[in-house]
């Protein structure tokens, strides 16, 4: 079972269910620059999931499919910053509730539009983005399988870990996200609106957010599925998080996450209940962060120590 | 200042309703918009949880999980944290105790003392595990958010996987448990209804959680903790106990839901999907202003959104997922800051004028 | 006489706690001038310099720039008319680059793309224009204070800001960075920048300033030439009253050491020493001043004491007992309360009662519970009565949220509780900062009392040279971190010369500083 064509098949699905990771851990990483975690990735995913794949269904195009998910997305964008930065909801709470509304509102949405609450199969035939084989590489064995014949957005979703990396330390957009992020204050004195910038990288975030839904429903699967997200905002942002917000660094956290995702997928096939399968790419992602923070949270103890050495070495009276 | 600290009061108080009020707008708007007879809907809707006395009892037994979830969250809102673990250890708690109801059909002890156990262990396994996020959070500094969600998904499936393996009903085609035996049911107080006794339960945890927040020095803690961490720590509070303890707490009062809502209104245990029981701890939270005195009031308010919107569901076409919407709505304005706050400024500015008006003459 | 850049007229502003920062206020600052804004901490100066920085909102009044009535929005839109602010707490993101801390805002782009060069050469020109020199290109937290201040300052000149606001801005520096800042900013006045200079430094505003307006609990109480002007009269429009009130105490007759320090060096958040070395000890009966520039160590001092920061050497010892490896809450049990600067972050939870608010630090208490767990009530509520009515709290009872009180009223209740804690040792860090004369003179009696009737020790950090020979017993100074000059008797001790102790001209030697420890 283990040979080299199953491993290279195996870390090709690696990389197909770390794409709407990428987006993710991107989307999250623009917010958390601007000093704002996002915590409603998920919804902005949902909403673009299912707009996408209704308006390209209705539409029979893509394009139209792909422009109204990523409005859908935005509009979650504007909604949660309204409520956090006009009205001065709590940010944390506002993208808990948003979640859940999203969570109720997109199933509600998929009730009335499609007649089913828990897949859109049936009624709506979305229009699909398609795969993309790699000249030249798709020549080569091996390789071709595990790089090449990816959904298009696997291409792009690495495209946008390099446009978010330009965009954050090349750009002058992203000289002020990165200012407002660590004095907001200090922005504002300057003349930066912190709110417009807040506005802005949330909007940013949604479109990276939009194409990770997207993807889920019209690239990894052809369809919308109530709560199809199930975690992956969190477990995008936490990549994200492990990377200390490093655009490149968080591509391979997000791999990481991925690996043990296609490891479930994996195991699916094997005797072991899925429903304990399941639990695998949630009890990792809990794994992961508590070994990074531990090691983080030792090494700034260490220092902290280190500088009251004198302190704490003299004789006790 | 007397005035204005009334203002300030009536202000709070008017921007519920108002909150209510434009979540209630919503909703209308969105059933007039999918719904050929938007009147019969509506109606269904608002009155329709009082109009039979098994729709009345459909409405208590919900309440009744809400008292304890909403009790729960409020120690978690009020040390200002958001931690969600509530839903999963719901879930977990119900499946426990169902498996060791069904595990020990016809125990030979008094019914009574087996249904304390039951809901002793389910309320231990709650808090045991709600230990985990909360030591992510106070030890480690790995949001809450993150962990609890993840947790949460983590014991869906945890929960599956165990009904699945132990106590499966192989006759249903949908995963659930076998028929829970009949000694521990909790005793109906009106027949045919979803009213039980774990409306005592919930009422009395209420009254508990009421007395640790303000009559032990606990409840001190955690509210100032919450409130203004740094001022807690030069008062020389720990910190971290205080935090720990309060999610802790609130996983325990939410895992005691669980269980009292498997053994109080269920035949068999059935929850496969998210309960949302975390978010409707945190929206029962909000509505009492973290303090627990007044949770039975946003128990029920949210108690009776719910069987409002069941009762649209099964009456009409229109899907009980609406009322999640209404539910966020709702959090979103009254927790916030500045919704109608320009009036109450300009109200507070014309008061204190007034006021020194008053003191020069 | 050249017409008016600026003027603000009856300017007021209500806070949502019903606190009125701003009544009726009027400023008017001319073309080419260096204009003072005076006044005590707490009278104004700061609300209405950021109304007119656009960062809060007011209710009534008008503003007019260059005789044109305006509507300030925001921060952009007051820099887009003009206005310049040098904040007191600088304003600036540490881990960027200068040149993109002074561009932030309107920075230079080829397409998208951010232009570092360019950015980096408009800062340098206009560093070399105004002979301000920085480094474009060094990151902004490895540079000294006062570098970091003429970075603030070209913040505003690149904007073409023709009016600049100093917020107290020789409050951090040593008196070499500030005669260079006056030079410079005379330099400016010659081309043609207007200047508002807050600072409460009145022998700086003479030397300096051409115009001055004078703040007054909200209010402003005058304003008029400098040139026509004494010290004293100055000093009695923003006091109103005599400077020099003695307040009456007995002759202190100290006991046993309270607290001891000996070799203390800290360290600050950056790792930057701040501390170094210091021995002082603090007597039962008495009152230590700690007089000094702000920002010169004394903070880490009371930081350390209460052990909110973990010293990098030496050792404290409160009531004999050294404070190494104690959490806040042992430490507090060994006889310690403080009253710390910043009230609303360290003092108390706003949102809280005032009964939670003087239960804090103590309801752990035994005293306090019934069947050892749960809390009496009635103890509580009749021991917070007491304090209310000891304390003369203005309020309508213990339920009363504490941030719907006035400043005043906040900082009672925090007095209240530390001085009833039963604790024998009193750090008090700015107490009567931004306070009314009525609560300034409460909390100033209450230290003495205590150390005259009970017998406590009291560690009082102060930038308030009134209050510090006020109130002081013995008296030390504190500069760059260290003990500069200690005084065995504060009677002796002349405005002139703490002068040149705090401002680095003069130091004592060890002999000199006989007692000290």
């Amino acid at each position: 079972m283990f040979n080299l064509d199953f491993i290279c098949s195996f870390l090709a699905s690696v990389i197909r269910v770390t794409t709407p990771l990428f987006f993710v851990s991107m989307a999250t990483l623009v917010t958390r620059k601007a000093g704002l975690l996002n915590m409603a990735t998920e919804s902005m995913m949902l909403a673009a999931a299912l707009t996408g794949v209704l308006v390209s269904g209705w539409t029979q195009s893509l394009l139209f499919g792909v422009l109204a998910g990523i409005v859908a997305s935005a509009a979650v964008a504007l909604i949660i910053c309204y409520c956090a930065f006009k009205l001065k909801t709590d940010l944390y709470l506002t993208c808990i509730a948003v979640n859940t509304a999203l969570s109720g509102g997109t199933t509600f949405a998929m009730y009335v539009f499609a007649h089913d609450k828990l897949y859109t199969l049936q009624v709506v035939h979305s229009k699909a983005f398609g795969n993309w084989n790699i000249p030249f590489i798709k020549d080569i064995p091996y390789l071709s399988t595990i790089l090449s014949g990816h959904n298009i957005l696997t291409y792009v979703s690495i495209l946008g870990v390099v446009i978010m990396w330009f965009l954050i330390y090349k750009t002058r957009l992203g000289l002020r996200i990165r200012g407002v992020g660590e004095n907001p204050r200090a922005a504002e004195s300057s003349g930066v609106d912190p709110v417009k910038i807040y506005f802005i990288s949330f909007l940013i975030c949604s479109v990276y957010a939009a194409f990770g839904g997207m993807y889920m429903s019209m690239g990894y699967l052809s369809y919308f599925m109530r709560d199809m997200m199930s975690g992956r905002g969190f477990i995008g942002m936490s990549a994200m998080n492990v990377a200390n917000a490093k655009p490149f660094l968080s591509m391979l956290t997000s791999l990481m996450f991925g690996f043990s995702q296609a490891l479930a997928n994996l195991m699916q096939l094997s005797n072991i209940p899925s429903e304990a399968v399941s639990m695998l790419p949630y009890i990792s992602t809990v794994i992961i962060l508590v070994v990074s923070s531990s090691i983080r949270m030792v090494l700034s103890l260490r220092k902290e120590r280190a500088e009251s050495k004198d302190y704490y070495d003299q004789p006790a009276d | 200042m007397k005035k204005i600290k009334q203002a300030n009061a009536l202000f709070e108080f008017i921007r519920i309703i108002a909150a209510l009020l434009i979540a209630y707008a919503i909703t209308l708007l969105l059933i007039v918009l999918i719904t050929d007879d938007p009147i019969d809907a509506v109606y269904h809707f608002a009155i329709g949880p009082f109009t039979t006395k098994r729709r009345f009892g459909q409405l208590i037994g919900k309440f009744i999980p809400y008292l304890l979830t909403g009790t729960g969250m409020c120690f978690v809102y009020a040390s200002n944290r958001f931690n969600l673990i509530g839903e999963g250890v719901y879930s977990l708690s119900g499946c426990i105790v169902a498996i060791l109801a069904i595990k020990n059909a016809g125990i030979a002890l008094p019914p009574a003392l087996w249904i304390a156990i039951l809901l002793i262990i389910g309320t231990l396994v709650g808090a045991a595990v709600g230990l985990i996020p909360a030591l992510m959070r106070e030890k480690l500094a790995i949001h809450e958010i993150v962990s609890s969600i993840m947790l949460n998904f983590a014991l869906l499936y945890l929960t599956n996987y165990l009904i699945k393996t132990r106590v499966a009903d192989t006759e249903i085609t949908y995963l659930g448990s076998t028929m829970l035996p009949k000694e521990v049911k909790l005793t109906a107080l009106v027949n045919g209804t979803n009213i039980h006794s774990g409306l005592f339960i919930g009422l009395l945890a209420v009254v508990v959680a009421t007395v640790i927040f303000y009559r032990t020095s606990l409840g001190y803690h955690i509210r100032i903790c919450g409130s203004n961490q740094e001022f807690a720590k030069v008062s020389g509070i720990n910190i971290a106990r205080s935090l720990i303890i309060a999610q802790v707490l609130g996983a325990a009062f939410s895992a005691l839901g669980g269980a009292v809502d498997i053994l109080g209104v269920y035949d068999r245990y059935m929850w496969t999907a998210l309960t949302q029981m975390g978010f409707d701890g945190l929206l029962v939270a909000v509505l009492s202003k973290k303090k627990p005195q007044y949770v039975p009031l946003g128990a029920f308010l949210l108690a009776y959104m719910r069987t409002g919107a069941t009762i649209l569901n099964y009456k009409t076409d229109i899907p009980l997922e609406f009322v999640q919407v209404m539910q966020a709505v709702v959090i979103l304005l009254i927790a916030a800051e500045q919704f109608l706050g320009k009036y109450k400024n300009a109200l507070i500015f014309r008061l204190a004028k007034q006021e020194k008006g008053e003191k020069n003459v | 006489m050249s017409e008016d850049i600026l003027s603000m007229e009856h300017i007021t502003k209500v806070y949502e706690n019903g606190f009125i920062a701003n009544e009726d206020v009027s400023l008017s600052v001319r073309k080419g001038e260096i204009h003072a804004l005076v006044g005590e901490n707490g009278a104004g100066k700061t609300t209405l310099m950021n109304i007119l920085f656009g960062f809060i909102p007011y209710q009534e009044g008008r503003i007019l720039i260059n005789g044109e009535e305006v509507h300030i929005t925001g921060p952009l839109d007051a820099i887009e008319k003009g206005i310049g602010m040098v904040h007191q707490h600088f304003m600036q993101m540490p881990s960027l680059t200068v040149a993109e801390n002074v561009v932030l805002g309107m920075e230079p782009v080829r397409g998208v793309i951010f232009d570092r060069q360019e950015a980096a050469k408009i800062t340098q020109e206009i560093s070399d224009k105004y002979d301000l020199k920085v480094n474009a290109d060094d990151i902004v937290a490895d540079l000294p204070i006062g570098l970091r201040q003429k970075v603030e300052l070209l913040k505003a000149l690149v904007r073409n800001c023709k009016l600049l606001i100093l917020d107290e801005p020789t409050a951090v520096l040593t008196p070499q960075e500030t005669e260079e800042l006056f030079v410079q900013l005379k330099e400016l006045k010659k081309n043609g920048f207007s200047i508002i200079f807050i600072s409460h430094k009145l022998e700086e505003v003479m030397k300096l300033c051409d115009r001055v307006t004078v703040l007054r609990r909200g209010r402003s109480v005058g304003s008029g030439e400098i040139k026509d002007l004494t010290t004293a009269e100055l000093s009695k429009m923003i006091v109103g009253r005599d400077v020099v009130t003695e307040i009456e105490k007995e002759k202190s007759e100290p006991k046993k050491d309270i607290l001891s320090v000996e070799g203390l060096r800290c360290k600050n958040k950056d790792y930057v020493e701040v501390v170094k070395g210091i021995d002082l000890k603090v007597r039962a009966g008495e009152i230590l001043g700690v007089a000094g520039v702000e920002g010169n160590g004394q903070v880490e001092v009371a930081e350390a004491i209460t052990g909110m920061l973990i010293p990098s050497g030496g050792n404290i010892r409160i009531n004999g007992k050294n404070i190494r490896g104690k959490t806040i809450k042992q430490i507090k049990d060994l006889g310690l309360s403080y009253i710390s600067e910043d009230r609303l972050k360290y003092g108390c939870a706003p949102l809280m009662p005032i009964r939670e608010n003087l239960m804090a630090d103590r309801i752990d208490r035994k005293e306090y519970k019934k069947f050892g767990l749960f809390l009496d009530r009635k103890k509580i509520d009749d021991e917070v009565k007491q304090l209310i009515r000891e304390y003369e709290i203005k309020c309508d009872d213990g339920e009363e949220e504490i941030r719907m009180l006035s400043g005043g009223n906040i900082q009672k209740v925090i007095v209240a509780r530390e001085m009833s804690s039963g604790a024998n040792l009193i750090v008090a860090n700015q107490p009567t900062r931004g306070i009314d004369v009525g609560t300034t003179d409460l909390i100033r009696k209450t230290l003495i009392r205590k150390t005259r009737e009970e017998n406590v020790g009291v560690l009082l950090i102060t930038s308030d040279l009134n209050e510090v020979l006020e109130l002081s017993d013995r008296m030390i100074v504190m500069k760059d971190g260290q003990i500069v000059a200690h005084f065995n008797d504060v009677k002796k001790v002349s405005d002139e010369q703490l002068g040149e102790y705090m401002l680095g001209i003069r130091k004592m030697s060890p002999e000199e500083m006989e007692g000290l420890s």
